[in-house]
């Protein structure tokens, strides 16, 4: 009978940006099992978010600061179906730009973040240099790298004019072979592939039975993707696109969904930007809004939900936030038994996790 | 294979990152840095601070300032949009660093885009950063040299402008019923000038008008802010009522207003309010925006001022 022994993953960890906790059982260098513990950054933004309907729009991106549009779009949807407003083409492809747009700064940021993970710097230092330049295209699209406080509720604050979409045009031609190459090293690299193939595996089963979501669900063979819902311009007629979704559900898969989504974002942005016609970008609304409704987005880590509840008056009755990581983080239970120690830094890295929109 | 040419490339090549703060930092055209105001434009109407989403912007009226919170600015530019004079800028450039919280105070003392900076205490645990001390409360009589009568008091031939209410209480038009009851209860005022974002006065709503609208039962509306005894009213009457305080004021409020410019003197304003049986009189300047308002109490004041000003 071996002993068991516990170590603590977490909060506090070199490999790890954000405050989550794995108590790992382990037998000698292999671990059995792990408990997970959430909540070391809890903030209380779901009871911030009932004061003022207006200045949430603010407030909701500020709920993640690598999806912040998604949360923002997410929640003036919910707003939007409330009041019953009907938004403009053009708004929601202009949205849909801006939300692939994040979606190729966060995907980077992961790639990097899981090379690095392993000790591979340079590919860390390769993928973030072109993070860079997506980064310096959204400061001279919204205005802020981060937080591009673009929505608004019943359209956008700022428009895309004819040099801002041959700007998004030119820089993504560049950042095109760029990016392939980025996917090739990932999908070659053998260093890469023997530190991440069939480590940290989660079966088509466990992923159904987490309600796995995003990348994770999606390299375990689950092609589930919430764009195919036709929120935004996902549903303009004329942009088309197949989820990306492999079946090994290994680490080396998830990586590899990410990277293949990069080119699949660059394409959905280009297809997007021939379909912008001239349309208002703004349409007022009126009162306050009274009922509820729930909408969700396709985040870079998966499906997003918001549940808002309105009373007629500034202040909301409810908002529910359900990210993304709160389901994938449960799937590492199943995915880090069996590995070893030394793995456990890459699969928690690899599903992607944002502590700070889970604790939220 | 490729990683190995890639090492070899950058060993030769230059370096991707820029030697900040030697070489300044590329500042996209649009980026949003900070906010500055240009006090000459300011007419201190307020819509600033309202709209702030963070309440980093207090205007102090008084001492013809405003002060931005640099800690608690998150630069999202509401207040740029909602200017209606176009006093505030947003300039591409970061405010300098700093060590403490600290307020940037703009004047119409100081020139152009110039601001004093205000440090406060460091932080205090849990509390977030601190806010500047609030404005002197409306209602302390504030003394108006050289602008009323002859010997400066105040008579019935004053212009309005010396005896009104600068700061006004109102209301949007689609502010509920609720609200502009809620505020006439707290404020214990009688009615308030219906506005849109312009400050243009669209109408008035008076305790009368709730009143009117709440039912036409003689008790109607005291009923449902006083039931008797804790006996409930009917609930047909109930809903009725419910339903009155969810309207928009500008269902039920008295439109158009009746408005004279500041330099009205109180004699006409008080044969207005004569004539029509109001109380209260919004003040408008020549672009139609809303400067002050006069109530009836005023007017009293004006005349026992005049009485005392000519003792028999």
């Amino acid at each position: 009978m071996p002993t068991i022994s516990v170590a603590p993953f977490g909060p506090q960890h070199p490999s790890l940006l954000e405050p989550i906790h794995l108590k790992l059982r382990l037998e000698e260098e292999k671990v059995v099992g792990a408990d997970i513990v959430i909540g070391y950054n809890h903030r209380g933004l779901e009871r911030a978010l009932e004061i003022d309907y207006k200045r949430n729009v603010f407030l909701s991106e500020r709920v993640c600061g690598i999806c912040s549009f998604h949360h923002s779009t997410v929640y003036v949807q919910a707003i939007e179906n409330i009041m019953a407003i009907e938004v403009p083409k053009r708004v929601r492809l202009i949205r849909t730009i801006m939300l692939e747009l994040q979606r190729m700064t966060s995907h980077l940021l992961t790639l990097g973040h899981i090379a690095e993970t392993m000790g591979y710097e340079n590919l860390f230092m390769q993928t973030w240099r072109e993070r860079e330049d997506v980064m310096a295209l959204i400061d001279r699209l919204a205005g802020n790298r981060v937080h591009y406080s673009m929505n608004t509720i019943g359209g956008l604050r700022k428009d895309l004019g004819y040099d801002n979409t041959k700007d998004i045009e030119k820089t993504l031609t560049e950042l095109g072979p760029k990016l392939r190459e980025i996917r090739n090293v990932f999908a070659k690299d053998s260093t890469f592939g023997k530190r991440t193939r069939g480590v940290g595996i989660l079966t088509k089963d466990n992923a159904r039975r987490y309600g796995a979501v995003g990348p994770t669900a999606r390299a375990s063979d689950v092609p589930y993707d919430v764009r195919l819902s036709s929120y935004a311009g996902y549903g303009v007629e004329g942009v088309k696109f197949r989820p990306i979704h492999r079946e090994e559900g290994d680490c080396y898969a998830r990586t590899l969904v990410r990277a293949d989504e990069l080119l699949q974002s660059v394409d959905l942005i280009m297809q997007c930007i021939d379909l912008l016609r001239d349309e208002p970008i703004l349409i007022a609304a009126k009162g306050n809004p009274t009922g509820e409704a729930f909408s969700r987005v396709e985040a870079p880590r998966g499906e997003l939900f918001y549940y808002v509840k309105a009373k007629g008056e500034i202040r909301l009755d409810r908002v529910k936030i359900r990210t993304p990581t709160f389901v994938n983080v449960q799937c590492l239970a199943e995915m880090v038994p069996n590995c070893q120690l030394a793995d456990v830094p890459v699969i928690t890295v690899s599903i992607d996790p944002c502590i700070c929109c889970t604790d939220r | 294979m490729s990683m190995w040419m890639n090492t070899l490339k950058n060993l030769f090549s230059k370096p991707a990152t820029r030697l900040y703060p030697a070489v300044p930092a590329a500042i996209a055209e649009d980026t949003r840095g900070r906010i500055v105001y240009e006090m000459g434009r300011c007419i201190f109407c307020g819509l600033c601070e309202r709209r702030c989403p963070t309440n980093a912007i207090t205007m102090d009226k008084a001492n013809k300032r405003q002060i931005v919170s640099r800690a608690r600015c998150i630069a999202c530019g509401v207040c740029v949009e909602n200017c209606p004079t176009d006093a505030i800028d947003m300039r591409r450039e970061y405010a300098p660093p700093s060590t403490a919280p600290e307020l940037h105070v703009y004047s119409t003392t100081l020139t152009e885009h110039q601001f004093t900076v205000l440090s406060l205490p460091p932080f205090e645990r849990g509390k977030g950063p601190p806010r500047p001390p609030s404005p002197p409360s409306e209602g302390a009589p504030v003394a108006i040299p050289g602008k009323g009568g002859e010997e400066g008091r105040i008579t019935l031939d004053s212009p309005a402008s010396a005896i009104m209410s600068t700061r006004v209480l109102t209301l949007y038009e689609d502010d509920t019923v609720r609200k502009a009851l809620q505020i006439m209860v707290n404020q214990k005022i009688g009615g308030l000038p219906v506005v849109d974002v312009n400050f243009k006065v669209l109408g008035i709503v008076t305790g009368t008008d709730v009143a009117k609208a709440a039912g036409k039962e003689k008790d109607g509306i005291l009923a449902f802010l006083f039931p008797k005894d804790g006996k409930k009213s009917d609930t047909a009457q109930e809903q009725r009522l419910r339903k009155t305080m969810d309207m928009p004021v500008h269902e039920i409020m008295t439109s158009p207003a009746i408005t004279v410019p500041p330099d009205t003197p109180l004699r006409e304003i008080a044969a207005v309010m004569g004539k029509n049986a109001f109380d209260r009189v919004p003040i408008v300047n020549s672009d139609g925006r809303l400067v002050g308002i006069v109530t009836r109490r005023d007017i009293l004041r004006a005349i026992a001022a005049s009485i005392e000003a000519c003792p028999p």
